[in-house]
């Protein structure tokens, strides 16, 4: 066991240096750069900015400075945000990022398996025909649709709720947000449940198990649930990696100030220490998450070896 | 939305695997259609989605304006003079430039399906060829393809996407061939497992001691049984592209007008529902229905193809 | 020359009058609200508040309510008294001498000419590597040019603090506008022991130290920047506004919804789409924003391709409709344009041009006219590209103006949307190439020196050696007016731009109870330190 968590731990770093390489040469080839505005900047000025941020050096010389100052734990500069360093960027967006995708996978993964299982337990009757085409539209709705009319009812009409702000995460700032996020992720956790759900059912000892008289709740949840398990958690890793930084439709409407936002607007803005910074960071969380996944298995379903 | 469907699929086609090595041999396809046909939601969204097909295909030849053409008439007032109506050839309204709604709807269309079929066909291609080749060679071959497949799991593709989108222009077919080469790795690894646990079975050996060539055993009995998988899996990755597009839409990134696509309809609609509904209902409808239709269509091919149901 | 400065310091004695009669800057009687804050929209983020790192607006904005220089604009955007309570030029218009107020930093150190000094030799310094350097080049301070390329000290500009209160610059040559850039933001003081303490990081709220109405308190990215009263400005008696929030909201929609949600107290952009419902549904909120002092054209290639030709770029510019384009299509108080320099402009008389005054249904008769006559018609149509940036706005008036040269010429125009960096970056524009401009100062030449033949913005390639004789013989003019007329009618003529239109006065929602926010100024340079908000 140990010895394999040493081992993906050994690949990240070669895979890491790989993304970092590939992210960096993308940005650099790319037509346009951090210091390419509206107006043009006279010859003079622009040759002082670019020797400023190393951007007069050959590419190769421009990435080992890079991985030079990151292996010392420094993400350097933000070409856009001069006030801040990369580093200060991310501590600021991060904790938004997470803590808006913690409580969103908090609310929708137990949610999202209770409708799952109801659908499954009551299989082709009206129940499970509504339940899904409810977490089906859930899937199909657009975020970008949702958080206004949201913002649009809870807000302005009922004025329940604030329209947007972060405020350091005070509770009534997070509820739409929460619920934008959640929504999406309710209605897909409930279909891979049911699916799954569905399958395990079928399996012949859980059959036994009703022709022996035992109750459905028992049954639910001594022996269909763990192995029902197993594809929820192969959703969790990459859908919470995604959930934490690929909010950029609720930075936008909420103005949370969030991790995917500097991403998008990094990538627009071509502040290659920005974009470098947060790709490297979604990529270890990427290893890490998946690294965990794989750890539960065994813990869910002892047969699986690794 | 992407990730999530990805894994949604892969779990289901994990499933598919052990399934259609069971029934490998018998009249497979046969057995599948007859019970694909007597799933009442699939064969409705077949019909539904065939319709849809049919109106983007024809719709822009029947329109009364072009997707791009502005209409000079009612470009003064687009919310009131641009309503739905029949009388003004505006069958759905017009946007905001005077642009016919359902011609631009249509044309969308196109883009948007094209955008999720090739999508997948990518997919598709590349994973059934490097899952094949890894379970068929096996070995060294096998153990370095998976190690890649590996390295490349842990890259964020999401944002790669984006980067590459904002980086190297909003080309449309450039989108969805970035979309389909990233989106492979789960087909690639579910393709080698079937072809590897074929490979061992009787009936190939067989085979192979009778003098049948590779590539006859390769068309004649692995592409078969992969094939059932990969429909069931491109399937339910089709809307997940349609979706994708429309989000890279909305980030700007998607295609650029004239041209269209429902995402970026949607999302313009999105910013006029209290002054012109229309906008985002024609759209919506049309790209709603077709997710649907793939959602249940993959549902049936799934339980179609699942001898479990029996 | 000198009957205008001695105008110019006339009028500054008067705003100074003014000023001190006008103490408090809301009417007596006027009840005030217990708590004195507001919160606005900046439209983006700022990119930087350290002066010597701003180099566009949502930046500026910030600016001036953090730091004062020695001038700052009215509300009409005359250039009154900041630091500086006065000055004086010497006989040939070279070298300026400032007499500034004894005020204090917002950490109770007193501001000093050398704080001016620093900040204005720090702006140039190629170390420092501000974008807007080159503003402290127009004027041509000494040695500004030799500085920023790394020729010359930045010890040796020519400022000078000749005591505590006294700050003196001195000009290479006499350079007519130079008082009407010393109000722009990036040439403010800055505290230089703070700058030295914490490096690039000084502007953090935990750091930075400033000398204007407000101070930051807090900033987080992407979500918000507060900032709160300056207890130690020189004018903190009259500064009512205890603390602006200020939001990076860059989608209108966005704002308009967080403006009815009650979050902000002023939306400045309405989204096209709810304009009329809006003005109709809350008529108390209106309010009205002078056009600021910029221009929207396009660049037509004069060097290459069919637009070489000049009867096809009058054809393309006869051809659109700018009444459509702006009442329609912006929806956004934008004025049709025939020319480029905004008629608002101090101390300038537009040109005419023959063609403004004709109907659009002339000007289309002419256009085909002119584009049979190049050879081109239904069998050969005129074809070309159009590069324009991807912001949506761009995107629909191309759309649209592509909709009018195909119906009324025939053309087949190819719309090349770029996105924005690559746009900004591009070398080689197309046939026809979004341009535009804001004025740097309010005087001419900031827009006619675009296109002499060097200019380093002149996409159309504009090559006339005649204007560029003009625009050099104004350099050195007392009172250039007439030559930039005679210019900017030459580059009318061969129509090297299309000109399409100016911002006008829009409409805007703003909370009632705000008060001393009047957006008059032609540069759009506001402060708020004179703004306030009514008991509600």
């Amino acid at each position: 066991m140990l010895l394999y968590i040493l081992r993906r731990l050994l690949i990240a770093i070669p895979t890491l240096l790989f993304i970092a390489l590939v992210s960096f040469w993308l940005m650099h080839v790319a037509p346009g750069g951090p210091f390419d505005m509206e107006r043009p900047m006279p010859e003079v000025v622009r040759a002082n900015i670019e020797a400023k941020f190393h951007l007069d050096e050959p590419f190769l010389t421009q990435f080992f400075i890079y991985i030079g100052d990151f292996l010392q734990g420094d993400l350097g500069p933000s070409f856009v945000y001069q006030d801040f360093t990369v580093t200060q960027l991310v501590a600021q967006s991060w904790p938004v990022s997470a803590t808006l995708g913690v409580l969103s996978f908090c609310i929708s993964v137990p949610t999202g398996m209770l409708l799952g299982a109801l659908a499954a337990l009551n299989r082709n009757s009206r129940l499970d025909y509504f339940l899904m085409s409810l977490s089906m539209t859930g899937v199909v709705i657009p975020a970008f649709v949702l958080a206004p009319v949201m913002v649009t009812i809870f807000s302005i009409q009922l004025g329940w709720f604030p329209a947007g702000g972060w405020e350091g995460g005070k509770p009534i700032f997070l509820v739409l947000p929460v619920m934008s996020l959640a929504i999406g992720s309710i209605a897909s956790i409930a279909r891979v449940t049911r699916g799954a759900m569905i399958e395990t059912l079928n399996q012949p000892y859980i059959r036994t198990a009703r022709a022996k008289g035992l109750s459905t709740g028992y049954i639910l949840f001594h022996h269909a649930l763990r192995p029902s398990l197993i594809p929820v958690v192969a959703m969790l890793g990459p859908a919470f990696v995604a959930v934490v930084t690929g909010s950029v439709i609720i930075d936008i409407f909420f103005g949370t100030g969030g991790m995917g936002q500097h991403f998008v607007s990094g990538a627009l803005n071509r502040d290659y220490g920005l974009v470098m910074g947060i790709t490297l960071i979604v990529a270890s969380l990427t290893i890490f998450f998946n690294l965990v996944v794989d750890l539960l298995y065994t813990i869910i379903d002892p047969r699986i070896r690794i | 939305m992407l990730v999530t469907n990805k894994i949604n699929t892969q779990q289901l086609a994990d499933q598919l695997a052990d399934n259609v090595e069971a029934v490998a041999g018998r009249s497979l396809w046969q057995d599948a259609w007859a019970r694909f046909r007597k799933n009442r939601a699939a064969m409705i969204s077949v019909c539904v989605l065939l319709f849809i097909i049919v109106c983007i295909v024809i719709g822009p030849s029947i329109a009364s304006f072009s997707h791009d053409e502005i209409d000079w008439n009612v470009v003064a007032d687009p919310y009131e003079l641009g309503k739905p109506s029949l009388s003004s050839g505006h069958y759905f309204g017009t946007d905001d430039l005077g642009q016919d709604l359902f011609a631009r709807t249509m044309k969308g269309g196109r883009l948007s399906i094209m955008v999720g079929f090739m999508g997948a066909l990518v997919a598709v291609v590349i994973g059934t060829l490097w899952g094949s080749i890894s379970g068929y060679v096996g070995g060294v071959v096998d153990s370095t393809m998976m190690r890649i497949i590996e390295v490349l799991d842990s890259v964020p593709f999401m944002f790669m996407v984006i980067l590459f989108v904002t980086l190297f222009g909003n080309n449309i077919y450039l989108i969805f061939i970035v979309i389909g080469m990233v989106s492979w790795l789960g087909i690639a690894r579910v393709v080698r497992g079937v072809t590897f646990s074929i490979k061992k079975r009787e009936f190939i050996e067989a085979a192979h001691s009778i003098g049948v060539s590779k590539i006859t055993i390769v068309r004649r009995h692995v592409l078969p049984n992969v094939l059932g998988i990969v429909m069931v899996y491109s399937s339910l990755m089709v809307p997940g592209f349609i979706m994708f597009e429309s989000f890279l839409s909305f980030l700007g990134l998607g295609v650029q007008p004239p041209d269209t696509s429902w995402g970026i309809l949607i999302a313009e609609g999105a910013k006029t529902i209290d002054v012109a509904i229309w906008l985002l209902m024609f759209p919506s409808v049309f790209l709603v229905a077709t997710l649907f239709c793939f959602n249940f269509i993959g549902d049936g091919l799934r339980d179609a193809l699942d001898p479990k149901d029996r | 020359m000198k009957i205008r400065t001695l105008l110019m310091l006339s009028s500054l004695l008067c705003s100074v009058t003014t000023l001190n009669v006008l103490a408090k800057p809301y009417p007596a009687g006027t009840s005030l609200a217990e708590k004195q804050e507001i919160t606005l929209n900046n439209g983006a983020e700022v990119t930087s508040i350290d002066p010597a790192k701003q180099a566009a607006e949502p930046a500026f904005n910030l600016g001036r309510d953090l730091y004062e220089g020695l001038a700052v604009q009215d509300k009409l955007g005359r250039t009154i008294p900041g630091i500086a309570e006065s000055w004086s030029v010497n006989d040939d218009n070279t070298v300026y001498t400032f007499k500034l107020r004894h005020s204090k930093w917002s950490n109770g150190d007193p501001l000093t000419a050398k704080d001016f000094v620093y900040a204005w030799q720090r702006l140039l310094d190629p170390k420092t590597a501000s974008p807007y350097a080159w503003f402290a080049a127009i004027p041509k301070i000494k040695n500004s040019a030799k500085i920023m390329k790394g020729k010359a000290d930045p010890g040796t500009l020519g400022v000078r603090a000749v005591d505590d209160y006294t700050f003196e610059v001195t000009l290479e040559q006499s350079v007519p506008f130079f008082l009407k850039l010393i109000s722009h933001p990036v040439l403010v003081p800055v505290h230089k022991a703070t700058i030295e303490k914490y490096g690039s990081e000084w502007t953090q709220p935990e750091h930075i130290v400033t000398n204007g109405a407000f101070t930051v308190s807090e900033w987080k990215v992407n979500e918000k920047l507060v900032l709160v009263k300056n207890p130690n400005y020189w004018d903190a008696d009259n500064v009512v506004l205890e603390k602006i929030t200020w939001l990076p909201i860059g989608d209108a929609n966005v704002a308009l919804n967080r403006y009815l949600a009650g979050e902000i107290d002023q939306v400045l952009a309405l989204p096209s789409a709810q304009k009329k419902q809006l003005l109709r549904k809350y008529p108390d909120e209106i309010a009205n924003t002078s056009a600021s002092l910029g221009s929207t054209f396009y660049y037509l290639n004069t060097a290459e391709g069919p637009t070489k030709d000049i009867r096809v770029r009058k054809a393309l510019s006869y051809a659109i409709d700018r009444e459509i384009l702006t009442n329609a299509i912006l929806n956004n108080g934008g004025i049709p344009m025939y020319n480029l320099v905004p008629p608002q402009t101090d101390g300038y008389k537009e040109i005419i041009p023959e063609f403004a005054g004709w109907s659009q249904k002339q000007r289309n008769e002419a256009a085909k006219k002119l584009i049979t006559e190049a050879g081109y018609g239904k069998d050969n149509p005129l074809r070309l590209t159009f590069t324009v940036p991807t912001f949506s706005g761009d995107v629909k008036l191309a759309t649209a103006m592509v909709g009018m040269w195909k119906s009324v010429l025939g053309a087949q125009v190819e719309i090349k949307q770029l996105e924005p960096k690559v746009f900004y970056a591009l070398k080689e524009p197309g046939n026809i190439n979004r341009g535009g401009w804001t004025a740097d100062y309010n005087e001419a030449s900031t827009w006619l020196d675009i296109f002499i033949s060097s200019g380093e913005y002149n996409d159309s390639r504009y090559n006339n050696p005649k204007y560029d004789e003009l625009m050099a013989l104004s350099k050195v003019l007392a009172d250039p007016s007439e030559e930039y007329r005679q210019a900017e009618s030459l580059l009318i003529n061969d129509m090297a731009i299309i000109p399409v239109y100016r911002p006008g006065n829009d409409k805007y929602l703003v909370k009632p109870y705000i008060g001393g926010y009047e957006r008059t100024n032609p540069e759009s340079s506001y402060y708020r330190k004179n703004v306030y908000v009514k008991a509600h």
